[in-house]
């Protein structure tokens, strides 16, 4: 604490220094406050309340049921496969563009797009889906004509579906895995593998032993962030499915329009449960992603 | 037959010659340095050795066999890096036992090996700590282990000691040449510190512009150089225009002093010619077995301890000279005329 | 899976081994198929020479595997083979609504979709309402968090690891769990009845965009932050006797320009599409007037997602030029 003696000519100025210290952030703490943080905990706490304020674990129970249990089931299926594909094709293109020594010319306009892609989910991204491989799209179509092979029929692909779904979000999830995965295969250093290379192993020798394991924390770590962030998407399935789709983001939608599901509180608690899976696949993240900060530093 | 041969080795960049007819011959067991400023080409001759870079013309032999058309990992040759390379996912001894893992050593054998490389390097305890847990010169000795471990038939290092504080690179440089003399392994050690190149190598190879000027032991680079570069990269050198006053006899005036020197001097009368003297040979005052006397003023007194470091003005030039520091003698006032002996024998005539 | 897909998968398979057996004439193979597709695309071209025909695809399918059997041994194949599957994967969508946004007019190209879309008055509302929320939260967004970050930087930076977290929080928790809380707290029953009124829904949407935004915006600034030295420069306003405002609007601000304008544009992009929160709390904003769109019209929500992606890519490009150009006045200085 600074001696009050040295600044008796600022005195009342000083005083207030102390507290002052913590005001410039007090707008923010506000506004984070009234607008994330207790409208979170007010769900959160709703989930465990019920219609008349007692505590309950009733809605949590609730949960169970075979809607909201299968909705959870099919967004879990969607998040992990979009997530997984989404990991591998990006991982492969990243590489591509990296370690694969593909020219300049070809990985800016690749982190470029990436950057657009990223952002480019929603209700536009549907379209774009329907527009090329929906049942009038042209793919579809290019396919009838030209092949005779009709997608519903003899490849079994139909675009408003869990699996159309998963590809319409490859869109979004691959140049994610990319711009995020290409800074960390940057860290591998060149030395690894000629000191690899010296000491007698081949290429996928390296990748194997020394390459992937140290890129693991990395790859997992996106692969919970790819699902998290399939998990709570919302447009994107409205815009193709309509509100038929049983996923839980859909399902949550529905229940705050129209309480389809019989209890407002019954809603927190759908949407409490979707805050956990989100929660925990980003603390995931979190953590791997420090653990490998260390390594490649 | 020399046990690394290394012949008319080429090395282009698009239109950029980075190494010129490269020629060396190395015997089992000798520690050659490759000196040279950056740019030289030292670095890129030893990664043709080690197979990251493909020659564009010449050989490399190593025990006969031409090893420029197999990969790195097929060549038996161990190396350090500058940035030790060390795997960060692996600890010390799994690092150590790399390249053993690799060739299908069994266990056992293997993990004695490593042991036994630990003990070499001073860290008999460290095996079980990871690279990030360990000092700079810490990781180079364990990268020096693990290029050993697997008994290559020769070892390359680049610059290895350039990322470490200036002591602990005296002390590593010293267990490096121990530990190589130990074992009897071929070296090619490349750096730009001539210090080191001096104090550790068996034949000094001293590079410039993609070509080696001179290859020799240290002594003789020193000593003896052979090109102005040379001479001029290792040690100090003071220069001296002198005139040739008797080409025949090797008679020339520096300054007002005349001088004799040794041989002939392949100039002709009259002409204006450069000779060198390293700082050591010159005395201050007069000594014997030095008869040549040079007429100066002292310029800059520098006062370091054991040793003074004095800068005379000898006929226009700045000649830099050490002197030991003796109790009984405070050194001269800058300002001062003075004397300085020499031999002729000491001056080195630079080919230009 | 089909019966189709795991025949062709079948035959893919037959012709990598197929090719890394015959790895020699891995070159000939290329020769050929390289032929039968330029056949295949100018089907005038010899066509009753060579049987071009989409029945004679698993036939083609052998011969592509053969392909990648045999060149196997060229990294280059496989790295240049994913990126430009990869784009193909990426431009096709777009192609697609491109090409059938065009197509309104039965049997021509045109731009009539685009023309039907500017003119619906509801593409013009929602439109302009978007945009000029857009504009309340970016300038909402720029007046806290300079200020704030720049506080954080300078007086309380044992706070930034509490705040950097916050920041984080909105891409946790979903945006439709957000928007859930805000209609049950700030209802008409509540002690801030933000949604009972147009006004006080708008400002409550306003606040949940940039609630959104926060994380990027946050980064942005924080980052432009840390590559001047915010402590040196306050001292040395300070002590020309500028006050706090003054500091921030005339120094700290012109300097973070370039990380503001990258967050305010990533902002506008992430406004302009946003959905659910848009829907739920009922606004007449872009978002849900292009879903409602692409219930009851087929072209024209092509062209709109032709729009919005060449407004999103307009945002990211913009964001480049501006990095660049900071880039540029740092170095000058």
């Amino acid at each position: 604490m600074r001696k009050l003696s040295s600044l008796s000519a600022n005195r009342l100025s000083f005083r207030i220094n102390a507290p002052l210290r913590w005001v410039g952030v007090l707008p923010f703490f506000i506004f984070v406050g009234l607008f994330l943080i207790l409208p979170t905990l007010y769900i959160v706490v709703g989930a465990f309340r019920t219609a008349q304020g007692d505590f309950t674990f009733d809605n949590i129970i609730a949960l169970n049921s075979a809607v909201v249990r299968n909705a959870y089931w099919v967004s879990i299926k969607i998040s992990v496969m979009s997530a997984l594909i989404g990991c591998i094709v990006g991982f492969a293109m990243a590489a591509a563009i990296t370690v694969g020594g593909l020219p300049k010319s070809v990985r800016n306009p690749l982190m470029t797009f990436s950057g657009v892609a990223s952002n480019f989910a929603g209700v536009p991204l549907a379209f774009a889906f329907i527009a090329t491989i929906g049942p009038a799209g042209l793919i579809t179509l290019w396919l009838r004509t030209e092949f005779g092979i009709v997608m519903a029929r003899d490849l079994g692909f139909n675009l408003l579906s869990t699996v159309g779904l998963i590809v319409t979000y490859l869109f979004f999830q691959i140049p994610l895995m990319i711009l995020i995965i290409t800074p960390a295969l940057d860290g591998l250093k060149k030395e690894w593998r000629e000191a690899a290379a010296i000491l007698g192993a081949t290429g996928p020798q390296y990748w194997l032993k020394i390459a992937l394991p140290i890129l693991f924390p990395s790859i997992l770590g996106t692969f919970a962030l790819l699902f998290a962030n399939a998990f709570g998407a919302v447009a994107t399935a409205f815009a193709l499915t309509g509100p038929q789709l049983n996923i839980a983001p859909i399902l949550l939608f529905a229940q705050i329009r129209g309480d389809v599901l019989g209890s407002p509180n019954y809603g927190y608690a759908l949407a409490f449960g979707m805050i956990v899976i989100t929660g925990i696949a980003n603390t995931v993240y979190i953590v791997l992603r420090a653990r490998s900060e260390r390594w490649l530093k | 037959m020399a046990f690394l041969d290394i012949s008319h080795l080429e090395k282009s960049f698009g239109t950029m010659r980075v190494v010129k007819d490269f020629n060396l011959q190395i015997e089992q067991g000798e520690f050659v340095s490759l000196l040279g400023p950056s740019g030289c080409g030292k670095t890129t001759v030893l990664r043709m050795v080690a197979g990251f870079e493909a020659p564009s013309a010449g050989s490399i032999r190593i025990d006969g066999k031409d090893v420029v058309n197999l990969r790195p990992n097929q060549r038996k040759i161990g190396m350090v890096f500058q940035a030790y390379a060390l795997f960060p996912n692996l600890t010390v001894a799994q690092n150590v036992g790399f390249g053993l893992g690799i060739a299908g050593v069994p266990k056992a054998e293997a993990a004695a090996r490593v042991q036994e490389m630990l003990d070499l390097i001073g860290l008999p305890d460290l095996g079980s700590r990871y690279p990030f847990q360990l000092s700079g010169g810490q990781q180079q000795r364990v990268a020096l282990a693990r290029a050993l471990a697997v008994r290559p038939r020769v070892l390359l290092l680049d610059e290895p000691l350039s990322a470490l504080d200036a002591k602990i690179r005296v002390s590593l440089r010293t267990e490096i040449r121990e530990i190589q003399q130990r074992l009897g392994i071929t070296t090619i050690f490349v750096t730009h510190d001539q210090e080191e190149a001096l104090s550790m190598s068996d034949r000094v190879v001293v590079m410039n512009g993609g070509i080696a000027d001179q290859i020799g032991t240290p002594f003789e680079i020193y000593n003896r150089p052979t090109t102005r570069f040379v001479a001029g990269f290792v040690g100090t050198l003071n220069n001296f225009n002198a005139i040739v006053t008797d080409a025949a006899s090797g008679g020339i005036r520096i300054g007002d002093s005349v001088l004799t020197l040794p041989q002939p001097v392949n100039a002709p009368n009259g002409a204006a010619i450069t000779v060198a003297l390293r700082p050591e040979a010159a005395h201050l005052g007069r000594a014997p077995g030095r008869e040549v006397i040079l007429n100066g003023t002292i310029a800059e007194v520098h006062f370091m301890g054991s040793v003074i470091r004095i800068k005379a003005d000898v006929a226009g030039t700045m000649l830099s000279l050490d002197t030991f520091n003796r109790a009984d003698t405070p050194p001269p006032p800058v300002g001062t005329a003075t004397e300085i002996s020499v031999s002729a024998r000491d001056f080195i005539v630079l080919a230009d | 899976m089909s019966g189709l897909v795991l025949w062709g998968i079948g035959m893919l398979v037959v012709g990598v081994v197929l090719g890394r057996i015959l790895r020699p004439q891995a070159s000939i193979v290329l020769a050929a198929l390289t032929t039968l597709f330029i056949l295949f695309a100018f089907p005038g071209l010899a066509s009753d020479l060579v049987p071009i025909s989409a029945d004679f695809w698993p036939v083609y399918a052998l011969l592509l595997g053969a392909l990648i059997g045999g060149m196997a041994d060229r990294l280059s194949f496989y790295t240049w083979g994913v990126v430009i599957l990869g784009v193909i994967f990426f431009i096709l969508p777009l192609y697609g609504m491109t090409e059938f946004s065009l197509k309104m007019l039965r049997g021509i190209y045109s731009f009539e979709a685009y023309r039907v879309v500017l003119q619906d008055s509801q593409f013009q509302l929602t439109f302009s309402y978007s945009v000029i929320m857009a504009a309340f939260t970016i300038a909402f967004g720029v007046l806290l968090v300079v200020p704030t970050a720049y506080w954080v930087r300078l007086k309380t930076p044992e706070l930034r690891p509490l705040i950097e977290f916050i920041t984080l929080l909105p891409l946790v928790i979903p945006a439709i769990v957000i928007v859930f809380g805000y209609i049950r707290l700030y209802n008409t029953s509540s002690w801030l009845p933000l949604t009972g009124t147009a006004t006080g829904t708008n400002i409550l949407l306003m606040f949940g965009y940039a609630t959104l935004a926060l994380p990027y915006m946050y980064r942005a600034v924080d980052t432009g932050l840390r590559t001047i030295d915010v402590a040196t420069l306050t001292e040395a306003a300070q002590s020309l006797g500028a006050s706090w405002a003054r500091i921030i609007a005339t120094i700290i601000l012109p300097n973070v320009l370039g990380a503001v304008l990258s967050g305010a544009f990533l902002t506008f992009a992430i406004v302009i599409g946003e959905f659910t929160m848009a829907a739920l709390l009922n606004r007449p904003a872009f978002g849900p007037y292009m879903q409602l769109l692409g219930v009851n019209r087929a072209y024209e929500p092509a062209a709109l997602a032709v729009i919005a992606f060449a407004i999103t890519w307009g945002c990211m490009g913009l964001i480049q030029l501006v990095n660049r150009f900071s880039k540029h006045s740092r170095a000058a200085s």
